[in-house]
């Protein structure tokens, strides 16, 4: 008999509201308890503080504006990774751990509609903590925002590419969550997203003379690469924005591993033995 | 939401069957090929990277305290090449060509760059200072500041473009390094380090310029060197640097704004390395005999890119020349 023969059938229970939103709304209320995530919301918070500071203070200077927008703009993209991160790595080991997954699978919903889920809450949550922190930075230096020189362009294409990222980010550790522990997840996919770039240029410069390089490159090219996708910094710099193809290639580049993987995900918790 | 779960469910079903993991993999194969033939990390800056704008923001307190975040590991290893350099004492930040090429004793000094830790006599910490002064490397600026060669940084500029191949600086002065470090081989290490920075940023003029530079190095030592080398010897070596100032000028034409890139630091390195191919361009078509295209180029260099006095010395000579063999 196989695993799926064993998954209980969706039955009409009335309630309009799609099994994955259901999923999701439980595990916002989990996020929303959790205190670890105060933690930056203050650090967010601590950036802010000084950033008004410099402003009541009257440091209105082109370069120092630049650099502060920078580092909000930085700050607020990395801590939302973060937190994506974090939750997407723990949610079904955790689940599994402390055995609240079986109430949860029980219920007449699919197992991908609880992958789907947890990747929603994990998304949705990721892009608001962004959203946030970014409007907090940009409404602290709203006078000056962009600068001369920014392109306002830009800054939209690079934060819809931001929540790309967000979304493969979530779907890499959901997917790894299900075969690795939780603190390798979490350091594998860290890895992944603040340092990936330099790794793999490191990897593929390395290998470039051996017999083997070019078959390595293809391969270190199939692992898809964040830097390609937080692009924020390259609004701060000044630089044009992306022309339209380039900017579709990215977000096909973000959105194709990401599909790929949560529907692995998928497939794996479909036939995960808990 | 239901269209989304479609396609999860879509790509899910996909899994379980060989011909459907076949297809994941045939869509899968387009991120290698998006991923080589877009490169939005491939830019010029054009914010806050002169040194004037650098100044600005270190009288910013705030930003200078936050600048230390903003650096990447390039960065890093970019600071780390300086302190390396000067025994550990920290300076504030002055690398350049020059100052890396060494005395004659093999080492390089400098006097008046501040320190990054104050002097006894410019510090308001008092004990805490002195304490910092005594337990960190430190010396007093007012000394010359004594350190080795720039060629024992060259393991520092390797690591930092492997990390981050779009360093250009890290490429020029590493690459500057490995042609003055004085071994027999120098200038092709130096040609195979750049031709590397090339390939990984094809548009940047600053690089060809750097490949111009390797062969005037070539020319200079073989003559120096090499028993019995003539003008007729050095024809493929001047031809090959001629190719490269070509196709920096072609590159930096495409982006050098109007009047030129303006500032100290960055942009001045920038409108430097056109400059001098707009120059070698002229002088090594006057090598190769070719002085009716070199008078031709220098009146097109004048119109297009401006004027300097090197420019008009050569189209009065050339004009001379070209009258006077017509």
């Amino acid at each position: 008999m196989g695993t799926q023969a064993l998954q209980p059938r969706p039955v009409d229970i009335g309630d309009e509201t799609p099994a994955p939103a259901l999923v999701a709304r439980v595990v916002w209320l989990e996020i929303r308890r959790k205190e670890e995530y105060l933690a930056l919301f203050i650090l967010m918070g601590l950036y802010l503080m000084i950033a008004i500071g410099a402003r009541l203070v009257g440091d209105g200077r082109d370069e120092s504006v630049a650099l502060m927008l920078n580092m909000g703009l930085f700050l607020s993209s990395s801590l939302a990774a973060v937190l994506t991160l974090l939750t997407a790595s723990r949610l079904i080991p955790s689940e599994v751990e402390n055995r609240t997954l079986y109430p949860l699978l029980a219920k007449p919903v699919h197992r991908r509609e609880v992958i789907l889920g947890k990747f929603l809450a994990t998304l949705t949550a990721g892009v608001s903590a962004f959203a946030l922190f970014t409007l907090m930075t940009t409404l602290t230096w709203v006078q000056k925002f962009p600068i001369a020189g920014q392109d306002l362009f830009m800054f939209i294409q690079a934060a819809i590419l931001q929540v790309i990222a967000l979304g493969l980010l979530a779907s890499v550790a959901l997917l790894l969550s299900l075969v690795l522990p939780k603190a390798v997840t979490i350091l594998t996919v860290g890895m992944l997203y603040f340092a990936g770039e330099p790794i793999l240029n490191v990897l593929r410069s390395v290998t470039r003379d051996w017999t083997v390089g070019p078959a390595v490159d293809n391969v270190l090219s199939l692992i898809p690469s964040f830097s390609n996708l937080t692009l924020l910094q390259r609004f701060t710099d000044g630089a044009p924005a992306l022309g339209f193809g380039e900017f579709l290639g990215l977000c096909l580049y973000g959105l194709i591993p990401m599909l790929v993987f949560l529907g692995l995900a998928s497939h794996l918790f479909e036939r995960k033995e808990i | 939401m239901n269209r989304f779960s479609a396609l999860v469910s879509f790509f899910e079903s996909l899994f379980r069957t060989p011909l459907g993991i076949a297809v994941v993999l045939l869509i899968y194969m387009l991120v290698p090929v998006l991923g080589r033939h877009i490169d939005p990390g491939d830019y010029t800056p054009m914010l806050g990277y002169s040194s004037e704008a650098q100044s600005s923001r270190n009288t910013s307190a705030v930003a200078r305290l936050f600048g230390e975040f903003r650096t990447s590991m390039s960065d890093i290893m970019f600071l780390k090449t300086e302190r390396y350099l000067h025994s550990g004492v920290g300076y504030q930040p002055h690398i350049t060509e020059k100052d890396l090429t060494g005395d004659d004793d093999g080492t390089v000094s400098g006097r008046g760059t501040k320190t990054l830790i104050r002097t006894p006599s410019d510090d308001w910490r008092g004990f805490i200072g002195h304490l910092e002064r005594e337990i960190k490397p430190w010396s007093s600026p007012e000394f010359h500041m004594q350190h080795q060669k720039g060629v024992e940084l060259l393991p520092w500029f390797r690591l930092m473009t492997l990390v981050n191949p779009h360093r250009i600086r890290g490429y020029r002065i590493g690459a500057f390094l490995l042609m003055s470090s004085g071994e027999k081989d120098a200038t092709v290490k130096a040609r195979e380090f750049i031709e590397e920075g090339i390939k990984n940023n094809p548009k940047s003029h600053e690089l060809q310029f750097m490949m111009v530079r390797t062969y005037q190095q070539e020319i200079s030592q073989n003559r120096a060197d090499v028993e019995g080398w003539t003008d007729e010897d050095e024809v493929p070596l001047l031809k090959m640097a001629l190719v490269h100032a070509q196709k920096a000028i072609e590159l930096g034409a495409k982006v050098r704004p109007e009047a030129g890139w303006k500032g100290k630091g960055r942009p001045n390195e920038m409108e430097d390395s056109f400059a001098a191919c707009l120059h070698y361009e002229i002088f090594v078509l006057r090598r190769l005999g070719r002085d009716q295209e070199a008078l031709e180029k220098a009146i097109y260099s004048k119109r297009n890119f401006g004027t300097d006095p090197i420019i008009e010395s050569e189209i009065q000579e050339l004009r001379v020349k070209v009258g006077e063999a017509s």
